[in-house]
Order: structure tokens, then sequence, then C-alpha cells
């Protein structure tokens, strides 16, 4: 965009120009790690939450879970909170709230992943998009909810969920998940919530992670509870107050 | 590194086939053209993963199963000798050099015989001479025979002045891998197509053919449209509009 009238700019192109100067001079050598997190490994369920939409609705599910660290980014000697690890017996969620850019998904997926005892642990990644990524059509099936997933070969499966269909494309923290996953033979699935509102942490919004309970590794994790009144439950938490917003 | 979903088998002397994210991503959209018209029952699809690439997924589009796409996979056709690579996402910025330093360390310790990279340039930044003519060009690192009728990539005035390898602006890690694979002594060839960012559709599609009359991959003279393409560029313009 130009800063100032008659700057002559540069086209912006479809394709990445890895050698582009705006890109490289935007580009954050950010390095994560753990804060205080326990060293053990998890052997059962590791569930990541990409976004504030599915990790307010992970908050409701696991609020037994203790919440035993952060992931901390670090850049130009300044920390920065990326997002909070919290374990239960059977399992482990991560939360990743901030938004990453393009070069920090990698990166930290990678540390995520570490946290994966073995080929037998399985990997659940929320995550959520703006309806109008969406590409396909909407049946009456769907209840106005559209959740679709990706998963590697080997993750156990529920029938009742939809596959994400061509050409439909993910990218983000999720996406490098579940990329690794693929690669290492992990079993992971990937679970998408396309939402009207992305900001808006309400039960319509939030209606749709509730597919996950029909999962077995989640129906076996007796840490994550299906809430029985979401609403009431968010209402309850107080996380939908935006002192931006008049009416919510 | 690259790091393979499984091993990939001996591909020693197979030849190498890999898009650069260019302009227009013409050498992306030829290798969805190989891909379509290449047997399935032929090709081992593999996920590979490197750490310069943005991460994508998407569900495959070529085998109507189960499968997850990520932002890098490589097929092998033993019958043709082939290991062709998709990229579908695109390089990171700053990090194009690691990428290749590791493609052409997994292409060496392979002992793959030569690598035919596809691309493009932009159409803008032709010299005079380029502007008629095929818009359809070749470099290549070592002595290659090609078909008679392929074209050279001209030189430009900055490229003489430099005394180094021609220059394709807009055609991503091109340039780099040829420079990188002539000091290294390796056998790799550049397709280069002038176009515009737009459909380009058809740019892939002539690319594909013209790496075809190089290195055989599919036996059809008119290949088919990958499927994949059916919501890609949207319908074509009303015709009603020009009435």
């Amino acid at each position: 965009m130009a800063s100032f009238f008659g700057e002559v700019v540069a086209e912006s192109y479809r394709y990445f120009d890895d050698e582009d100067e705006d890109a490289l001079e935007a580009v954050r050598g950010t390095e994560f790690s753990f804060s205080h997190v326990e060293p053990r490994s998890e052997e059962k369920l590791l569930i990541v939450t990409e976004g504030r939409l599915p990790s307010s609705y992970m908050d409701v599910c696991a609020s037994s879970l203790k919440d035993v660290g952060s992931i901390i980014g670090r850049l130009d000697n300044k920390e920065v909170k990326f997002g909070k690890v919290l374990r239960g017996d059977s399992c482990t969620v991560v939360e990743v709230e901030q938004d990453l850019r393009l070069e920090e998904s990698h990166p930290l997926a990678s540390l995520i992943v570490g946290l994966v005892a073995n080929a037998n642990t399985n990997m659940l990644c929320l995550t959520a998009r703006h309806i109008r990524d969406y590409r396909g059509d909407v049946e009456e099936a769907d209840n106005g909810c559209i959740v679709r997933f990706l998963s590697t070969k080997n993750f156990q499966n529920s029938n009742n969920l939809k596959r994400l269909e061509v050409p439909n494309i993910l990218s983000g923290l999720s996406a490098a998940i579940l990329s690794i996953s693929t690669v290492r033979g992990i079993p992971a699935m990937l679970l998408v919530n396309y939402v009207e509102m992305l900001h808006c942490l309400d039960s319509i919004s939030q209606v749709g992670f509730q597919s996950i309970h029909n999962l077995e590794p989640v129906k076996a994790c007796s840490a994550i509870c299906q809430p029985t009144n979401l609403s009431a439950q968010l209402k309850s938490r107080r996380t939908f107050q935006d002192s931006s917003n008049l009416y919510i | 590194m690259l790091v393979f979903e499984d091993e990939i088998g001996d591909v020693a002397g197979f030849t190498v086939i890999l898009p650069a994210v260019s302009v227009g991503n013409a050498g992306q959209l030829c290798v969805d053209v190989l891909l379509e018209n290449i047997q399935k029952e032929k090709m081992k699809t593999f996920q590979v993963l490197h750490p310069s690439l943005v991460p994508v997924v998407a569900p495959d589009t070529l085998l109507e199963n189960t499968s997850v796409s990520t932002a890098l996979q490589a097929y092998v056709i033993e019958d043709s000798k082939l290991v062709i690579f998709q990229i579908r996402s695109g390089i990171l910025p700053g990090q194009g050099s690691a990428f290749i330093a590791d493609f052409l360390k997994w292409f060496k310790e392979s002992g793959c015989a030569e690598l035919v990279v596809v691309g493009s340039m932009h159409a803008h930044e032709r010299i005079d001479k380029q502007i008629t003519g095929t818009d359809l060009r070749y470099l290549t690192s070592l002595e290659r025979k090609v078909p008679d009728d392929f074209v050279k990539l001209e030189h430009r005035e900055q490229d003489l002045e430099t005394g180094g390898e021609p220059n394709i602006p807009g055609g991503g890690i091109s340039s780099r891998i040829l420079r990188q694979c002539h000091q290294q002594n390796l056998a790799a060839t550049v397709l280069i197509k002038f176009c515009s960012e737009g459909d380009n559709s058809t740019d892939g599609m002539v690319l594909a053919q013209y790496l075809n009359l190089l290195v055989p991959v599919f036996n059809k003279s008119r290949p088919k449209i990958p499927k994949s393409w059916q919501h890609l560029f949207g319908h074509s313009a009303p015709v009603q509009m020009f009435w």
C-alpha cells in the first residue's frame, strides 16, 4: 500500500516471492520455548487449540485440568506469552491464542509435537475459520454448523464427521502440526469450525466443536467433558465481555 | 532437511521434476497437469516436510481417499524413472537458500540423474526480441541435448554487465537453483514460460507440453485438465457482456 500520495509501489503478486524485500523486513525470528512446564511427555491425547474460539471451548470442557506452564516466544530480548499448557491424567491441552506469522507456525508446531511421547499418542487440533473461507455447498444436514476434518490415516475417526472437501486448504499452526504428524506417523486430526463471527466467544460459534466428543480418543479421556449447557457455562465464565462492543 | 513420510526407495538415475514458485504459479500448474495425466496406479505418493515451506494441509486432489496433502509432495513413477515434486504453498521469505541447499543435498545423496525445474518469468520483463515468437525458454547448468526448436533464454543488458547467468525476474528459485547446480556440477535444466498473473491455466498446460518434449511424461497430445482446477480461476467471462 502507498504510504503517501505519489509513492511508486511494487505490484503485489499471488505467488510467494521468498526474496521480496518487504516480506524479508517483516520476518520475525521468534524462538519458542516452554516455561515452567513439567518435563513429562503425553502418552494418550494431546489437544492443541489454535485461536481464541477453540481455546474458549476447551476452557469449558477441560476445566479440571491444571495449568502447568506457558509457551513463551522470545524476540529481540522480549518475551511474549503465546499460549498455555494444561495437564490432566490422560491428556494435555495446549492453547495458543496469539496470532502467528507464517514463519512462526512450523517452529511452534515442532515444539508442541515434542510433547508427544510416542507414535501411539493421539493428536487433536482445533481451529476456526471464517465462513467466507469455506469453498463448498452447505447442506441442510449441517444445521448451520460447518465442521470439517482432516486426519492422518492412522487416526481413529468418527463416521459422523465430514471430511474437508477439495478445494479447501488450511494453513497456520494446526496445518503445521498435522503436516509434522503425517510425516512422523503420529495419529492426528485437525477439526475446523467455520463460523460467521470469529471473535465472538458465544455458544453459537462454539457449538461446532462439540463434535470432538464423538471421537474415540476424546471419549477415552475422562478429563474432557461435553458441556451440558454450553451457553450457560460460557455466561458464567463471562468470556464474551467486549469493551468495544455495546451489545455483548 | 527433507523429511519423507516413508522410504522413497532407490531413485538413482531418476529424473527429478521440481516446480519453481513463480509468477502466475505456472510451474505448479504445470506439475498439476503432469500428475493428472499419469496413471495413478503407476505413482507412489509421499508427503515431504521441510521447514522453509509455508505449512498447508488439504484433502488430496489426486487420490480420492482419506489422504492428506501437505505443502510438499513427491510422486515416484518407477516405470518412467521420474520423481515429480509438487509444492502446494510457497517458500517462506529468506528461506529459499536453505530449501535449495537441502533439496540439492537430497538430490546428490539419492544419485538422481537430472533435475528439471519448471517455472515462469514476468512477461513485462521481456526484452524486445522476446516479445514475438515463442514464450518458452530453457537454460541448462551443463551441456545437454534439447529439441531443435527449444530457444535458450537470452541475456539481458543487466546480466551482461554482471557477467552472470541470465536473471529470471519473477522466477522464484529458478535462477538460484540453476546457479547452485552449475557450481556443484549437477545436471539441471530450467524451463520457463513468460507470463503475467491472472488465469494461468493455459500457461500450465503449455508448459507441461513443453516439458513433455524434453522429458516424456505422458502420452497424450492433448493432456486432460486437472480436476482440482474446477474451482481455481472461476468461470470464464460471460459472452453477453460484449454484445
